[in-house]
């Protein structure tokens, strides 16, 4: 039995919606459930908009559930602030490290800062655990005295993670954390994150829109769309076998870095519908080449893939998750 | 109208472009760009690619004249059809503005007016050139809106900016970019802001869309893949220089610069699974702190101490490529004995 840290356990996210004089509550994530394990890096990926990030942020307490529960280590979260003992660990690393760091505090302090806060370690030993963690993130201890518009954006995430492994959690939530990034710096950070895992031991909860990121640095990958799961497998299985249309779609979109890929530009049809006015029956059904009468009348449920490999727990909510076509990814061809 | 403009000759042709920054406080002032020189033939699309602040952007904008305040073009030139931008009257810049040169940005959001209906935007861009009707306007934007894929055009072109998505609003954009029929369309990365998925609709789009009316393409962007999807040629730009220039077949088979293939190696393939992900190490040079010869030689593999002064201009290395590197036989030899392992 693999043991969890975080399950989220049949989740609804509802925010008002404003439209003209009427309000409506509006699901970001609707009936969701899944689980991280300990030790692991779960990746979950979805187009803006897919409730991925209000997930992310209910995982640390900045959203609160409207049904269902969320689950770390056993102890059901309760909506709202949480105790310090508790935050300690659980940990986020925000998008944007220019907005996520104090402009006008050097590192040192913001990290110290952290430590005087949550008063974890003895006031002695705080100054050594800082410059112990900055090591670990890969930073020359000189920064700690810099402040962050002296650093490069690749620079600013570290510091962010930094901060994030102070109190040494036990879950680590990152929310799209390299997708600010620039490329050359980007496979750095990515890295990094691989590294604590095997140094640290700590598990990762990975919210990126990203599959090529995801790809390199996941071991299980959920796939949301429009507030639903509707895809999760271990990433070999995802990327060499997708059941779901919505998979299929996103591997097809990647722009592929090949000499002759402006001869297959692949793209599915339509847009995303409003969260306000989802299509019955599949909430893809709307962009899905293979959708049916049933599509229509019937939504589908997370379903598992039948699968050659013993032991696995692939799902998809598609009707066909079965019945679809062995996938050939576009540029498999060659 | 008067053209210089002869059939032979290229449609942009950028030489030794020069662009200067000044820092605020108004006090200092770097360069951003450094003779620059590269040229987009009709009917051709060539990628810009490059990091934040390698200078892309800059180079797009001054084409068309629309640098920021404190940025200037000091020296070089900006031929279209043969007329220098930089030295043309201003009369002159705005005629080729909409007719001769257009421009799609990155934020639909900040270059639509959000008080306006995005139709009117249409029509006024097409008005603006033409001496049309407001009713010859609207047909023209109307098949204009159906070209680009627009759904259900009567009723969206009625719609404002803020109830569209992002990937109509971008449809929008371009439809206003194309209204007059333009030789040359600028693109700052127009797909950067989308969902995947609605990236690949509007690279679609624009592939159909030069394919259809034959016009040119100088697409600025960070992302080598899209460049592959769009373009037949691109220059690669590092600390305000080009820095490789080549086909795109024949760059992504073998770079000719340490740069371009560290750009490719930290881009994770989405087919396949590497056991460690390889970025560039250390960071880009920001503005005013770039460093002496060449500007890659701190996180290049390759570096010797040739490399930490001196210029270091493009060069060709075989026909129609060109590079600014010197080490490239050693760059080739290391990535061939990577490629037989």
């Amino acid at each position: 039995m693999t043991v969890t840290i975080l399950d989220f356990n049949d989740v609804t996210v509802s925010f008002m919606a404003r439209r003209g004089k009427t309000k409506k509550p509006i699901n970001a994530a609707d009936h969701v459930t899944f689980s991280v394990r300990k030790g692991e890096i779960f990746g979950l990926v979805g187009e803006s908009g897919s409730g991925k990030s209000t997930l992310a942020r209910l995982a640390v307490g900045l959203n609160s559930a409207a049904s269902g529960s969320v689950v770390f280590d056993g102890m059901v979260l309760a909506n709202g602030k949480r105790p310090r003992p508790l935050r300690r660990r659980i940990q986020m690393v925000f998008q944007d490290p220019f907005s996520s760091l104090d402009p006008r505090m050097t590192v040192r302090q913001q990290l110290m800062e952290v430590l005087k806060v949550h008063d974890a370690i003895p006031a002695g030993e705080r100054a050594a655990h800082c410059e112990k963690i900055f090591a670990q993130v890969e930073l020359p201890i000189s920064l700690l005295d810099a402040r962050p518009s002296q650093m490069s954006g690749g620079q600013r995430q570290r510091v962010a993670i930094a901060r994030a492994l102070l109190l040494s959690p036990e879950l680590l939530v990152a929310d799209e954390p390299v997708s600010a990034l620039d490329v050359s710096v980007q496979a750095g950070i990515v890295q990094l994150f691989a590294d604590l895992r095997s140094q640290l031991g700590v598990s990762i909860f990975f919210i990126a829109h990203d599959l090529a990121v995801v790809r390199h640095l996941c071991d299980r990958v959920a796939v949301m769309y429009m507030g639903k799961i509707v895809e999760e497998a271990t990433t070999d299985q995802l990327f060499s076998n997708p059941r779901h249309p919505y998979t299929r779609a996103l591997l097809d979109s990647i722009p592929r870095l090949l000499p002759d890929a402006h001869e297959q530009v692949v793209a599915p049809e339509g847009e995303p519908p409003s969260l306000s006015r989802l299509p019955s029956g599949c909430r893809f059904r709307s962009r899905c080449p293979n959708a049916t009468e049933k599509c229509v009348s019937e939504e589908p449920s997370l379903i598992a893939v039948t699968s050659t490999e013993a032991n696995s727990s692939h799902l998809a909510s598609c009707h066909y998750a079965n019945d679809l076509e062995v996938y050939v990814g576009r540029n498999r061809t060659s | 109208m008067t053209t210089l403009s002869s059939s032979t000759g290229p449609l942009l042709q950028v030489e030794n472009l020069c662009i200067d920054v000044t820092l605020v406080g108004g006090k200092k002032t770097v360069p951003a760009v450094r003779n620059v020189s590269f040229q987009v033939e009709a009917g051709e699309a060539v990628g810009l690619v490059g990091e934040s602040g390698s200078g892309k952007s800059l180079t797009l904008r001054t084409i068309l004249g629309i640098l920021p305040n404190g940025v200037r073009a000091t020296s070089g030139r900006v031929l279209f059809e043969g007329v220098d931008l930089l030295k043309a009257p201003k009369r002159t810049v705005n005629r080729l503005r909409g007719t001769g040169i257009t421009m799609i940005f990155q934020e639909p959001m900040t270059s639509l007016n959000p008080i306006a209906k995005v139709g009117e935007q249409i029509v006024d861009a097409a008005r603006a050139k033409h001496s049309w009707s407001k009713s010859e306007a609207g047909e023209h934007a109307l098949s204009l809106a159906r070209h680009m894929g627009i759904p259900d055009p009567e009723n969206t072109l009625s719609l404002y900016p803020h109830e569209l998505s992002g990937g109509l609003r971008q449809r929008v954009m371009i439809a206003a970019a194309l209204a007059c029929q333009p030789k040359l369309v600028l693109c700052d990365e127009p797909t950067t802001a989308l969902d995947v998925t609605i990236q690949a609709q509007i690279i679609r789009l624009l592939v159909q869309l030069k394919d259809e009316l034959g016009m040119s393409m100088l697409y600025v962007t960070h992302d080598l893949a899209v460049v592959a999807q769009l373009c037949q040629r691109l220059e690669v730009m590092y600390a305000g220089s080009i820095v490789e220039s080549g086909l795109v077949r024949d760059v992504f088979r073998q770079p000719d610069h340490p740069y371009t293939q560290g750009l490719a190696r930290a881009t994770p393939d989405v087919d396949a699974v590497v056991d460690q992900l390889t970025g560039i190490r250390g960071n880009a040079p920001t503005l005013g702190n770039w460093p002496h010869g060449c500007a890659f030689h701190p996180r290049c593999d390759y570096a010797t101490d040739e490399c930490r002064t001196g210029n270091f201009p493009l060069r060709e290395t075989s026909t129609g490529r060109a590079s600014a590197c010197i080490h490239i036989d050693r760059l080739h030899e290391s990535m061939a004995k990577e490629g037989s392992r």
